[in-house]
């Protein structure tokens, strides 16, 4: 031997770190096991001698990767019990709800107080809507040639002021058959949401845009509205829009208002940081044109059926008042 | 309950206090799940798009026949549009696509992952890229009168929604961002056997595999735990070849007498393996573990060299 001093190793004894493996491993294989049969439904499958035997298992599973990450230098080791850990963690912390729970308390509680909360933008919203509707009639009233400007060839068809008083009754009555018109509420519902998550999409921009888009809605609006009128048809107009316009630009209002609210978190942060206030605004926001277009959903359904059914003036009117009192009294009370 | 992110990696602190280290999601891989989730939408898109066919060949009256292709209609729209907030939400964070890539969504800051942090991150989808899309294709949508200036905004707009998950260290996506959630990896790892258990180390306890001190302060954590891998290999003709000439560089560098009783690489591997890391982890647990080796080699009187 030269003179080199030897240190014996402990051969015959564990090393630490594998001791506390041997005796802990038989319950990250239970948890192991659990996690396998909970499979990707999550907690479901689960009995409930397994319910109460997982957070225990979670808790000592945690505790053992804590105890591993200091005094063991097993890598493999270290790395299992990191994944077993995590996928217990996202079990145990994932959604509580499936979707049907979740949509039920959305529209029973979250949807309207988040219109609640955002109170101040929808009567921005609103005022908007009506400040351009009443600019666009009164624009038509002084001159029809403001027509063509303000309502966009697509969408006027044959309504224009050149079109005789009859030409427009006409076209406020009779469609194609129902066939057609599902097929055309569809995708009415389907473009009016486009526009409602644009407004939601517009936000970012400081909600400039927003307001732009919900003040031309209205022109629109008044500039369809006034040619009506100046053939006296104001009547007739407004019962075949507002049975189902009242839904519709109740929603577009509410998308106005979730842009607004968003291009407000980017203008003045408040408190937290402007990512963050971003983000929360944005998350109201979510909620909110998720709500509208389940409102444009209706008022598709109302456009595309009920229009065709129901001609008599006074039933639109009153329908139209209806769905009016009936969101009034729904953001005003459901979920406090 | 709070977050950092790190490299790649999330740095998650679940409430009972254990910091989970999460590593984020490849871009690669998270596309791939995205584009599993489009085919099977549009596979069930198209199903429902014959169904709707179906029914005109059907007997039903018109408002009927009307009435159904209405519904059939609707659904399309929501099953694009809900497939992920369902599958998200039902499988905590995961959807078929992200199940067959191994990723997972999470809550950023450690909590449960809530209904409406799945709204938020899907329904910004619309505005990121369908929207975008549906504008490129026809502008008449967004601007009655637009044409190519539109376009290149969409254009735009697109490419910055798709260039952000490679701009932010998180990874994020606009609907990450809004929602507050982190895409994760989450490899399923096997507990393989402790490798100081293995049975040829009980040949060495005869004595000849004994290391000093000096000798197992040369390596580090790094080589320990390459060392670990190699180890863990699959056995075959070409592993031995490694092995051995691991074994070779280990005993140069500890100045392991030339002279010595041979041994197998294996065997030789397993020992100091063992040895090290008792040594190592001793350290570990005194706070002053070195993590790569030295820069010297010993000769094999103990005399270092460089």
């Amino acid at each position: 031997m030269r003179g080199v001093s030897r240190v014996p190793q402990n051969d015959d004894r564990q090393l630490r770190s594998a001791a506390f493996r041997r005796e802990r491993e038989a319950s990250w294989r239970e948890l192991e096991d659990l996690l396998e049969r909970a499979g990707e439904a999550g907690l479901q499958r689960l009995g409930v001698d397994e319910l109460h035997r997982l957070p225990v298992l979670y808790r000592a599973a945690a505790s053992s990767l804590s105890v591993a990450r200091t005094i063991s230098l097993d890598k493999n080791l270290v790395t299992y019990l990191e994944g077993l850990v995590a996928r217990a963690y996202v079990r145990i912390y994932g959604a509580k709800r499936g979707m049907g729970g979740a949509v039920g308390d959305f529209f029973s509680r979250r949807f309207p107080q988040v219109v609640r909360d955002l109170a101040v933008w929808v009567w921005l919203s609103i005022g908007l809507l009506a400040l351009g509707c009443v600019t666009g009639m009164a624009l038509v009233h002084h001159d029809p040639a403001h027509y063509y400007s303000l309502v966009p060839a697509g969408l006027a068809a044959d309504r224009t002021p050149a079109s005789s008083r009859d030409d427009l009754e006409e076209a406020l009555r009779g469609e194609g058959d129902v066939g057609e018109l599902a097929t055309f509420a569809s995708l009415l519902f389907d473009n009016n949401s486009r526009v409602g998550m644009l407004c939601f999409a517009l936000g970012p921009a400081a909600g400039v845009p927003v307001l732009l888009v919900l003040f031309s809605n209205g022109l629109t609006l008044g500039g369809f509205a006034g040619l009506y009128a100046s053939h006296g048809l104001s009547l007739e107009l407004w019962a075949w829009l507002l049975p189902h316009g009242v839904t519709e630009l109740l929603a577009v209002a509410l998308c106005g208002a979730a842009g607004l609210s968003v291009g407000w978190s980017v203008v003045v942060p408040g408190r937290s940081g402007r990512l963050d206030n971003f983000a929360r605004a944005g998350r109201r926001a979510a909620v909110v044109v998720l709500g509208a277009v389940a409102m444009f959903f209706l008022a598709a359904l109302i456009e595309g059926f009920f229009r065709q059914l129901v001609h008599d003036l006074t039933v639109r009117y009153l329908v139209a008042s209806l769905t009016l009192v009936a969101w009034a009294g729904y953001f005003r009370s459901v979920g406090r | 309950m709070s977050r950092t992110v790190h490299a790649h990696v999330a740095r998650v602190t679940s409430p009972e206090g254990v910091v989970l280290e999460l590593p984020l999601a490849d871009l690669g891989v998270r596309a791939s799940a995205w584009l599993v989730d489009s085919l099977l939408i549009f596979v069930g898109v198209l199903v429902l798009a014959l169904g709707i066919g179906a029914i005109q060949l059907l007997p039903l009256t018109t408002t009927l026949e009307g009435a159904l292709a209405a519904v059939l209609f609707l659904v399309l729209s929501v099953v694009r549009s809900f497939y992920f907030v369902f599958f998200e939400l039902r499988w905590q964070g995961r959807t078929p696509g992200k199940r067959q890539q191994k990723v997972r969504v999470i809550a950023e800051d450690g909590g449960p992952l809530t209904v409406e942090m799945v709204f938020a991150r899907n329904l910004t989808r619309e505005v990121e890229l369908f929207i975008p899309l549906a504008v490129l294709f026809s502008p008449e949508i967004l601007v009655p009168d637009g044409g190519a200036g539109v376009r290149l905004a969409c254009l735009c707009w697109a490419a910055v929604m798709l260039s952000l998950p490679l701009l932010n260290r998180r990874r994020a996506r606009l609907g990450d961002l809004v929602a507050g959630t982190l895409v994760v990896a989450e490899p399923a790892a096997v507990l393989e056997d402790d490798l100081s258990h293995e049975p040829l180390l009980a040949r060495a306890s005869d004595g000849t595999l004994v290391f000093t001190r000096e000798q197992l302060e040369l390596y580090g954590k790094h080589e320990l735990q390459v060392l670990e891998e190699a180890l863990r290999r699959d056995p075959g003709d070409q592993k031995d070849l490694l092995l051995h000439e691991i074994a070779e560089r280990i005993r140069h560098k500890i100045g392991w007498p030339r002279d010595a009783p041979s041994v197998r690489p294996r065997e030789f591997l397993f020992a100091f393996y063992k040895a090290q890391r008792a040594h190592l982890e001793q350290q570990m647990l005194l706070g002053d573990v070195r993590e790569s080796k030295v820069e010297y080699r010993l000769g094999e009187d103990g005399t270092r060299f460089r």
